[in-house]
């Protein structure tokens, strides 16, 4: 039994927003060879009288070559009903506007090619709506001119020209392609299924120099993921589901540019740019939109009737959520439509409703913490990057003191939960080394914070609590390069494809070491010595990063988050003046 | 007279004690001739009109009454002593039975004489011989064994023994546990029963290995039975065993002062770091101080003794201080407490002070040091080892110990008020309230409710008596009453709080005046809630399967362990409570050869919990130490 066809029109009948369709539509066209002139997410909001997609291509049946106007209904729309079609910018005025109004292009002899209207809805036209609807083509069109492409067409047509090449075009991805739909919502993490259905696409040929038929497919295969992916979040309602997916898709999508060095190759490029720009710009902003509602309490993002699962549970989400709203932000940061004022009293409302933001549970979330104080500083609030900090040394030092515990340093949070659940840490657990409060010591130079950097060497001396920043051997002054152990590939290629863990744990010290071996003697290190010795540090590490100079700088904080790798020390030693 | 009449008047004797159940017999009881009878042959004593049987009545009165016993019984007396034990029970089972009666020992005074005097005929005849019996039977946990233990022990004064079987005793019992404290009751009491066995036991103990242990007990039992040579002998174990000498001068009855004065100097001079010979010097200076003829300077001497052992001393000795002035001593409840007072600035575990205050009077001097002991910590402290004697005083003491509650309630140190409602719910938990409107003091009753905002626990059990405080005459109260409960409504409670709150309050106007910005609070949450709950993107069931699942598993699992725990914590006294049994599925158990299924019993334990605690657990445990106020 051929099942495609069955699988796309499920697809295509849970398309049920208007933008779903949108979305999805033009890959099609692209897919089947037509030049699209005027999408509808340039064309929405705007006057264009019912032409959502202006393209120019073959007649699907007759091969043909026209101008076509596409109308898409969608959402509530895609069931033509009397109503439907009869209301208020309805079916029939959208055909009749679509059929008056010019489209203005410079696309060669455009108004010489015969014009094809075609009404396209995901749905069924009402029994007792097609004599209406007949009379009125009848009409309208005495000479032909007008089609309609409802779900038996869409089905056909996507399932021939989209799927059936792309996703659907073999056995192995038609399988992983389903589990994936099926699992999507019943897993928290990105299943393996997703993450070899990706390595299919990407890994199934090899890059030969030349963007070829078979690369456009696999690209477009990845456009076409991503859109079902989010439309099927929407399905859920629960746009996490599109978010890490997509995270996943363009990090491992960027990984494999910068595996085949095609940063530069500004057609593959394109195709990489709307997938992360879909990321960024459109499922990330819906995501946060989503979220707002919840924000604007104190504890908005605290779920209640969960009683003590919530100790981890609240923070570990308000971070997680911190660390996209601030990818994001930064992304947005750069557009020339950003409203400084605005969007940094939005992020610290966030962080007042929110005072677990500075609540550490595992070493990694140093990375959140460090995006935050420096979103903080690129926004020009010092004042409250400082009294973040203090926030975030206050509950190390409590927990510290109340628990006898402090960040896992082997990032798990099952040890969490276990040692919230038991009361006692697992012998798995891991917290006498802290590569957070390194960081934050560091931090206290960049802020100039002496006093909160006494307070945290002494907490340190106290507890005898060891200090150690993991460093890459990639450095640009690297005297460790002879211990890189993949050597096949470079420091972001694994940044963006798993947790790095060529590189070398890097000491510090908070006494004076002068008086070595004698320890009792040794004096802890004053905020000026601190000073001085972290000035000599900076350029422990320096990399070029291929990505920041593509343009993608917003990519790596995901990539480190994603793949649970902790900041290298650049990410902040940069700031020391 | 003939042995016939003689057996006939005690005939006569039994028929009646034994219908009568009485332990005596006045001459309307019996014929005058048969009492005279029975006086002059040793049968009864006599009080004036009364008689009684004699303590140590003619043989043919036992042996009569052994036959009367075994017709009965319908069986003859077993020779065995457990066995005899069950034919008294029996016969005892009989008697009652006959006479339709409840009370148990009902016929005591008539069974456990002649127990007595058998058990000794049997044994100074060489028909039976006691201790041999004893040592073949120690094994065995029954509770006929035990009877029969503590019988023996009883009789031991009366045994004919030599010296030999004496100090056998001594060798062997000493090994067993379960004999050992009999027979250091023995030795205590041998004196005041049989001085010439105390006499006898004396050189025994003197020439066996390990007697010496008990010869301190003894020399104190002769010495004040009057044989006062016996202090003589106990200086002179110096040489040997010094804890020996000290018991002596601890437990001897003093005469007089200068005996008093003259045993503190022995006992000062005596220096050893031996923690048992410390021990044995605690226990003599606390034994002064409950010293009828000590005085204030003993007295003083005694405290700054201890006090230099507590300070140098371990774990143990503070125990032992502290538990030797709190349980046996009785007055002196200024002085104790101020010997309190002074340890607890240098140390002191206050679990140690369970029952402290237990025999005091007046409950000033515990609410006194509980809130200098308060004040002196610098976080919220568990009230647990005061607990007993809070109650001992509500109960014993109330209007005063109600008072100074009160007090703490209205504290300064917000971390104080915490440990009166911890003390107000103690009460609760034994069935006491506590008017809270005797807080008169506007500033007293808003320092109150603001402990009360904070408390972290048993909201259900303590709203409903800071309620009270919404009939304070004070508006200002009645508001910052209503802002409290908002804001515990809002961020930690919600409906559980809001319902219990409608639940305590009254249809009266003011009631619902009262009751409006809660309920409008109440509403604010659900509608942000609402907002919330249909948001999938922030719903850990949605997202945080993963993490919930695992919590889930390992919060049961760490439940199962506490169990375990308590399960294991138990197996030492298993005895007593038995060995738990699992019950795998169902809600009854039989246990194997019984009839009836037992029904098993619902244990729930539920407590509202502040989930301010489990926002922020860091911020709201210091928030909770913090002694920070608005009052």
């Amino acid at each position: 039994m051929n099942v495609k066809p069955i699988i796309v029109k499920e697809y295509l009948d849970s398309l049920k927003e208007d933008g779903q369709l949108d979305m999805i539509f033009p890959l099609l066209l692209e897919s089947c060879g037509f030049e699209i002139l005027s999408k509808p997410t340039i064309s929405k909001g705007l006057s264009q009288y019912g032409k959502d997609i202006v393209a120019v291509g073959k007649d699907m049946e007759t091969g043909k070559k026209k101008r076509f106007y596409f109308e898409l209904k969608g959402g509530e729309d895609r069931n033509i009903t009397n109503y439907i079609f009869t209301k208020k910018d309805g079916v029939r005025e959208s055909i009749i506007e679509s059929k008056i109004k010019k489209f203005n292009t410079t696309f060669p002899n455009f108004e010489k090619l015969p014009l094809e209207i075609v009404l396209v809805h995901n749905g069924e036209l009402r029994e007792n709506t097609r004599p209406l609807m007949s009379d009125f083509i009848e009409d309208e069109f005495p000479k032909g001119g007008f089609d309609r492409w409802d779900i038996q067409r869409l089905t056909k047509y996507f399932t021939e020209r989209l799927f059936g090449v792309y996703l659907l075009a073999d056995y192995q991805s038609s399988k992983l392609f389903n589990k994936t739909l099926i699992n999507l919502d019943t897993t928290d993490d990105v299943s393996n299924d997703f993450n070899e259905l990706i390595n299919l696409v990407l890994k199934q040929q090899i890059w030969e120099g030349r963007l070829s038929r078979e690369w456009k497919h696999a690209f477009v295969s990845l456009k076409l993921i991503s859109f079902i992916l989010y439309s099927q979040s929407k399905e859920y309602d629960n746009l996490n589901i599109a978010k890490k997916h997509l995270t996943h898709l363009t990090l491992i999508f960027w990984s494999w540019i910068l595996k085949n060095k095609l940063e530069e190759n500004k057609k593959v490029i394109s195709y990489f740019d709307s997938i992360q720009s879909f990321l960024f710009n459109r499922i990330l902003p819906e995501y946060i939109d989503k979220i707002a509602p919840a924000l604007v309490h104190k504890d908005g993002l605290f779920w209640d009737n969960l009683a003590r699962y919530e100790e981890v549970g609240y923070t570990y989400r308000t971070l997680d959520f911190l660390q996209y709203f601030c990818s994001w932000l930064s992304y947005h940061k750069e557009s020339q439509d950003f409203d400084e004022g605005l969007y940094l009293g939005i992020f610290k409302r966030i962080l007042q409703n929110h005072e677990v933001s500075a609540r550490a549970l595992i070493d990694i979330n140093s990375i959140t913490i460090i995006d935050i104080i420096n979103l903080l500083l690129e926004l020009g609030d010092t004042e409250s990057a400082q009294t973040y900090m203090s926030r975030c040394f206050f509950y190390i030092k409590t927990r510290k003191q109340f628990h006898d515990i402090l960040p896992d340093t082997s990032n798990s949070m099952e040890n969490v939960i276990r040692a919230v659940t038991s009361s006692k840490k697992s012998i798995f657990y891991s917290d006498s080394t802290s590569p957070l409060l390194n960081v934050l010591l560091e931090y206290s130079v960049i802020l100039d914070m002496a006093n909160l950097y006494a307070a945290m060497r002494d907490f340190v001396l106290k507890y005898k609590i060891d200090l150690g920043i993991f460093v890459p051997h990639h450095g640009k002054n690297s005297h460790t390069k002879d211990m890189i152990e993949d050597i096949e590939n470079d420091l972001e290629e694994q940044l963006f494809s798993k947790p790095v863990e060529d590189g070398y744990q890097s000491g510090l010290l908070l006494v004076s070491r002068g008086e070595m071996p004698n320890l009792n003697t040794m004096k802890p290190l004053s905020f000026k010595d601190f000073k001085a010795k972290l000035g000599k540090r900076k350029s422990e590490f320096e990399y070029d990063y291929r990505t920041i100079k593509s343009g993608f700088k917003h990519l790596l904080p995901l990539a480190h988050y994603y793949f649970k790798t902790p900041y290298f020390p650049d990410k902040w030693r940069s700031l020391i003046e | 007279m003939k042995n016939t009449d003689l057996k006939k008047s005690i005939n006569k004797l039994i028929d009646f004690l034994i219908l009568n159940a009485k332990n005596e017999v006045t001459d309307n009881d019996l014929e005058k001739k048969t009492i005279k009878t029975l006086i002059s042959n040793g049968v009864l004593s006599s009080d004036g009109s009364v008689s009684k049987v004699a303590k140590d009545p003619n043989k043919t009165f036992d042996d009569e009454l052994a036959k009367r016993f075994e017709v009965i019984t319908g069986k003859s007396i077993p020779i065995n002593p457990l066995e005899i034990l069950d034919f008294l029970f029996d016969l005892r089972e009989k008697l009652l039975k006959n006479r339709k009666s409840n009370i148990l020992n009902e016929y005591s005074f008539l069974i456990d004489q002649f127990r007595s005097r058998w058990f000794i005929s049997l044994h100074n005849s060489g028909k039976v011989n006691l201790t041999k019996h004893l040592l073949e039977t120690v094994k065995v946990k029954n509770g006929k064994f035990l009877e029969f233990q503590n019988l023996y022990f009883d009789l031991l004064p009366h045994l004919n023994l030599s010296k030999e079987e004496l100090a056998e005793i001594y060798n062997e019992f000493h090994k067993i546990d379960r004999l050992s404290y009999s027979l250091n009751k023995f030795t205590s009491e041998v004196s005041t029963v049989n001085k010439d066995r105390a006499l006898q036991l004396l050189s025994t103990l003197k020439a066996i290995k390990g007697g010496t242990n008990y010869l301190g007990v003894l020399l104190v039992g002769l010495y004040n039975s009057g044989h006062t040579e016996a202090q003589e002998e106990a200086l002179k174990l110096a040489e040997d065993d010094i804890s020996q000498s000290i018991y002596f001068l601890t437990y001897k009855n003093y005469k007089n002062i200068e005996e008093i004065k003259k045993a503190i100097v022995v006992v000062e001079n005596i220096k050893t770091d031996n923690i048992a010979v410390i021990s044995r010097k605690i226990e003599f200076f606390i034994s002064l101080l409950s010293q009828s003829r000590s005085n204030a300077t003993i007295r003083t001497t005694c405290f700054a003794e201890l006090m230099k052992h507590y300070i140098e001393g371990t774990d143990k000795i503070e125990y032992q201080i502290i538990n030797g002035l709190g349980i046996r001593i009785k007055g002196l409840e200024k002085e104790r407490t101020n010997f309190l007072n002074e340890i607890s600035a240098i140390k002191l575990n206050p679990n140690f002070l369970n029952h402290f205050f237990h025999n005091y009077e007046s409950p000033i001097y515990l609410f006194d040091f509980l809130e200098s002991w308060l004040v002196s910590k610098k976080s919220w402290q568990s009230l647990e080892p005061f607990e007993a004697d809070i109650m001992h005083f509500w109960n014993s003491n109330q209007e005063e110990a109600l008072s100074l509650i009160l007090q703490l309630l209205a504290h300064e140190k917000i971390l104080i008020r915490y440990s009166a409602i911890h003390i107000i719910l103690s009460g609760i938990q034994m069935g006491k309230t506590i008017d809270i409107l005797k807080l008169t003091n506007k500033t007293d009753q808003l320092k109150s409710i603001e402990a009360f905002g904070r408390f972290p626990h048993s909201i259900e059990k303590i709203t409903p008596i800071f309620l009270m405080l919404r009939k304070s005459k004070h508006k200002e109260v009645v508001k910052y009453l209503q802002g409290a409960l908002s804001v515990l409504i809002f961020e930690a409670y919600h409906s559980f709080l809001y319902n219990i709150i409608v639940d305590s309050l009254g249809d009266g106007v003011k009631d619902k005046k009262f009751l409006e910005p809660l309920t409008a609070i109440l509403k604010e949450y659900e509608k942000i809630s609402e907002i919330k709950s249909s948001i999938n993107e922030i719903n850990p069931f949605k997202n945080e399967r993963d993490w919930l699942n695992l919590y889930g598993k390992w919060a049961h699992e760490n439940q199962a362990n506490v169990m375990k725990d308590v399960q294991e914590t138990r197996s030492g006294i298993r005895e007593l409570f038995g060995k738990p049994i699992t019950i795998v599925r169902g809600n009854g158990f039989k246990m194997d050869g019984e009839e009836t299924v037992s029904q098993m019993g619902v244990t729930e334990y539920s407590a509202a919990i502040d989930i301010r605690a489990y926002k922020n657990p860091e911020l709201f445990e210091i928030n909770l130490s913090s002694n920070k106020s608005k009052y």
